[in-house]
């Protein structure tokens, strides 16, 4: 009975050795890591699958002649003026003479307001002809004719001849997806940040004895950073799959939302899984940082005291301030939105609308900030009185500076892609306002739902 | 680094040279030691004694290296701490001093031969599963490797302790009152471990202890009060001891 079969090998790793029966505290880690990788994963598999497609109606025409667009930037996701009809005329008899070619295709598309007309002209070749000999011939027809600026686009290229509202959709839906990996990637840290403080507090006797028996205060941070490490690898990996397998149902969201064209499809790729475990797992070891320099501090006397009480306010403090100005921040942002739309409707300029954004964008980190403050004061303050009381001696105030740098840098960059997605609904000139979600299907059905050969 | 020191050590595993170490600042400091000047000689034990508060914790900490005095020297093994970095300091006491609480000495999560074979782990080492069970077979607790310390008695805890230092055979092994949370035959155990490790292997041993009849396995009883040595004893029986102990008491 007194001995034991020893199946354990003698040399593990300290951090998984040390880490026995104390799985359960790394459980917020875990959920915080596997939720943000797969919100990460999510948003890349759909980011790379975001990309402009061939138009399914083009699909079968291997060229497409296409018009200029107009410069500007305020014109980048403004349909091309389609061709006079003299030009197209003269277009489509010059391409029909260029050997190869087996049919001349004009596409008549409805403009905005009115400006109907050909801007596309797909291309049949015949059977075995060459096509980038066809090309070439193509494109000296097109100067011939005088539509000089004209390109002539094969293979994936012709993407390029998407209906203008599906690029200006999938644009706003970038800006969504960045917005939502960057929220993930903020918030993962955050969590292990606490989490890992807390832990270290905790275990400062532990770490103590560690120094005590001959660990060097490198090899204290170390063994915290393996732990961030292991838990990082399985929290990230689950959350890779699981981000995967809620990513289609996602990319369904974003079309109903009007956040992506009806086109969108999710493709499952390799590249995005691996950059978002990697990604979990540099989160974890982010987010022990500065946990694991608190924790190469411990000095080995420490074995000998008890420092179970002293965690309690940092950990509560970083959650009630980050919870409370992230959410603040997000409801201001996402209820400021409808004002630029207002002011668009009352005849502002684009520079009004944009500087209106700006001073939102301040105002809405500044109020969150000091609504994560005014819970978080009070609470510490209280909390520190408690200690105080129990401890019989004064507890110091502590203020996690680092952690208040990430709930302002978080907020800050929520506030900037709310600004930035509202902003465009607000300032596009040819569009209708950004539309709301009752809205949805008109705005994307004037783009997309008349298109005719 | 002090060159002489070296010549002055011959003998010495661990010398203090005016060692005075004041806790905290300002009007709530406390002065634990006031100039101590003490050497510890290679293969001798020595038991450090006097009443509660007098500052032998203290004096233990600071000849092993794990607090730093206000004032003064330590040598061990003829190397001055004093200029020594967090790391070299480490690094020396993890090849020359083992240190041994009054309890709460092992890491829970780690089975007992885990924590024996800690030191070596931390020194980039992997000991082999035979080295691990000869230490603990020192100690008498080689069948109780894949334990945990929740799961042994207290004073196979304070073994497995030992047998953790023992496993980097160190040049000085402290042990602040070792026995302290044991009962009578445990602290029995203990004590004839430590002198055997004296005796068989020529092992330094520095101990602090309230209890005359553990200070009795020692070569000399050194008698620490406010601070201060307050005199010495040469090898002596418990009812001496005793009786010396509470004369020092008396006049405190
Ligand atoms: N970390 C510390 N901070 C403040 N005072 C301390 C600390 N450690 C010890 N002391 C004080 O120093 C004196 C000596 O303590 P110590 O060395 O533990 O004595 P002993 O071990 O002989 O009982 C005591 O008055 C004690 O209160
Ligand atoms: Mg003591």
């Amino acid at each position: 009975m007194l001995s034991r079969p020893l199946n354990r090998p003698l040399n593990r790793p300290l951090s998984l050795a040390l880490l026995r029966g104390r799985w359960t505290g790394l459980a917020g880690t875990f959920a915080a890591l596997c939720l943000g990788a797969a919100i990460l994963t999510a948003s890349a598999l759909l980011l790379t699958s975001a990309g402009p497609r061939v138009p399914a109606r083009y699909a079968a025409v291997p060229l497409l002649v296409r018009g200029p667009g107009v410069p500007g930037e305020e014109n980048n996701f403004a349909e091309n003026p389609p061709w006079s009809p003299g030009t197209t005329e003269a277009l489509v008899r010059a391409l029909a003479s260029v050997p190869g070619v087996a049919a001349v295709v004009p596409y008549r598309t409805p403009g905005p307001y009115g400006a109907d007309g050909v801007r596309v002209i797909g291309l049949r070749t015949e059977p075995g002809a060459d096509l980038s000999a066809i090309r070439a011939a193509a494109g000296r027809a097109v100067r011939d004719a005088g539509a000089g600026a004209a390109r002539v686009l094969a293979g994936e290229d012709r993407a390029e001849a998407e209906p203008a509202a599906d690029a200006r959709t999938r644009w706003i839906g970038m800006q969504v997806l960045t917005a939502m990996a960057l929220l993930g990637g903020f918030v993962s840290v955050f969590v292990v940040a606490s989490t890992f403080a807390f832990r270290v507090v905790q275990r400062r006797r532990e770490f103590g004895l560690l120094r005590v028996a001959g660990a060097t205060p490198r090899q204290v941070r170390l063994i915290v950073y393996g732990e961030a490490l292991a838990v990082g690898v399985v929290a990230a990996v689950a959350g890779a799959l699981l981000g995967a397998a809620v990513a289609p149902a996602v990319g369904g969201v974003l079309v109903t939302a009007g956040f992506e064209p009806a086109s969108f499809d999710v493709r499952i790729t390799p590249l995005p899984l691996a950059g978002a475990v990697a990604a979990g797992i540099a989160a974890g070891l982010l987010g022990a940082w500065s946990a694991s320099g608190r924790a190469a501090r411990v000095r080995p006397l420490e074995a000998l005291r008890d420092h179970a009480a002293g965690g309690t306010p940092m950990t509560r403090l970083r959650w009630i301030t980050g919870v409370a100005s992230v959410a603040g921040g997000l409801a201001l942002a996402v209820a400021s939105a409808s004002a630029r739309e207002d002011l668009r409707l009352s005849g502002a300029t684009r520079r009004q609308v944009i500087a209106a954004t700006a001073a939102e964008a301040v105002l809405v980190t500044g109020i969150g900030t000091t609504l994560g403050f005014a819970v978080a004061v009070p609470a510490l303050l209280g909390m520190r009185a408690g200690l105080s009381q129990k401890a019989g001696a004064a507890v110091p105030l502590v203020i996690p500076w680092p952690a208040v740098a990430v709930v302002v840098t978080a907020c800050l960059v929520l506030a900037a892609g709310a600004a930035t997605l509202f902003t465009y609904g607000a300032i596009s000139p040819r569009r209708p306002p950004f539309p709301r979600p009752g809205k949805a299907a008109r705005g994307v059905g004037k783009g997309t739902a008349k298109h005719r050969p | 680094m002090r060159r002489t020191g070296t010549t002055q050590t011959t003998g010495q595993a661990v010398l203090l040279d005016s060692v005075r170490m004041v806790h905290g600042t300002g009007p709530g400091a406390v002065t634990a030691l006031d100039g101590v000047s003490l050497g510890f000689a290679q293969g001798t034990f020595t038991a450090v004694m006097g009443p509660s508060g007098s500052g032998k914790s203290t004096l233990l900490h600071c000849a092993a290296g794990l607090d730093r005095p206000t004032d003064g020297t330590v040598l061990i093994g003829g190397v001055d701490l004093g200029p020594l970095g967090e790391k070299a300091l480490t690094l020396l006491r993890r090849e020359r001093v083992g240190f041994v609480f009054q309890e709460h000495n092992l890491v829970d999560a780690l089975t007992a031969e885990e924590n024996v074979a800690l030191p070596l782990r931390l020194a980039g080492r992997r000991p082999g599963r035979d080295e691990v069970r000869a230490a603990l077979a020192e100690v008498g607790l080689d069948r109780r490797a894949g334990h945990r310390p929740a799961e042994l008695s207290g004073g196979e805890r304070q073994r497995v302790a030992i047998a953790r230092t023992l496993i980097t055979r160190p040049a000085v092994l402290f042990a602040d009152e070792p026995t302290g949370a044991l009962d009578r035959a445990a602290s029995r155990v203990v004590m004839e471990l430590l002198r055997a490790l004296v005796d068989a292997h020529g092992q330094t041993v520095v101990m602090v202890t309230h209890d005359p009849a553990a200070a009795a396995y020692g070569d000399r009883v050194v008698l620490l009060a406010d601070g201060r040595l307050a005199g010495e004893l040469d090898r002596s029986s418990a009812t001496e001891i005793a009786a010396r102990v509470a004369l020092l008491e008396e006049t405190c």
